[in-house]
């Protein structure tokens, strides 16, 4: 059986799809495909370099990929048009948010917003919830 | 965001510097240079004053910074 296919997807210096893919990698090792996409080359490679299985950046690269994979995880702003200083196009924003894969998203941001109801976490703390709560169910159900 | 956030002491005044620090590294020139989660920088000249991990506050003591 093809293994479950998850899209970890960050900007600017890939800080937080690096430690994502740190936590996925550990917990579940090759049991599941895991494709870095960048809206830049160094997010990419920093995220290569975490333990990636593939990695890939920019507009096109985030809209065809995105399209095919079963669990798409970044920050809330990967579905924001022009998020990450501008990183994050509306083709890219449309693509993930459009996508038939369950997004997982981690309420991280710098822009000038606000998620009501949400508890302010470490990010160690959110990744770990991500992937030792949430991932294996959604991943049982894709 | 829950990561710590680094101050500066200026004129008896704490003034933010930067939020959800990642890391604080020292540099050879006797400055601190802090990264946060998003991946921004900034360089901080002085020294720390006080680090209080249980309230995320880094805070450092010298008017300027690079």
């Amino acid at each position: 059986m093809a293994r479950k296919r998850v899209c970890v997807i960050d900007g600017q210096g890939g800080g937080i799809g690096s430690t994502v893919i740190k936590y996925i990698k550990a917990a579940y090792g090759e049991q599941i495909e895991l494709i870095a996409l960048g809206t830049n080359a160094i997010a990419a490679s920093q995220m290569l370099r975490a333990g990636a299985n593939k990695c890939a950046s920019g507009e096109n690269a985030i809209c065809h990929t995105t399209a095919n994979a079963h669990c798409i995880v970044g920050p809330v702003t990967i579905t924001w048009a022009n998020a990450m200083l501008g990183e994050v196009t509306p083709k890219m924003a449309a693509a993930v948010s459009s996508s038939s894969a369950f997004k997982l998203l981690l309420p991280l941001f710098q822009e000038n917003a606000e998620i009501i109801g949400v508890i302010s976490e470490p990010l160690p703390h959110l990744v770990q919830t991500l992937v030792e709560k949430r991932l294996q169910e959604v991943l049982d159900h894709v | 965001m829950c990561e710590a956030n680094a101050y500066i002491l200026k004129n008896g005044e704490e003034t933010l510097l930067m939020k959800s620090v990642d890391l604080v590294e020292p540099e050879p020139d006797g400055t601190f240079r802090l990264v946060g989660i998003f991946g921004d920088q900034i360089v901080v000249k002085g020294r720390i004053k006080r680090m209080n991990l249980v309230d995320h506050r880094i805070l450092f003591e010298e008017e300027e910074y690079a």
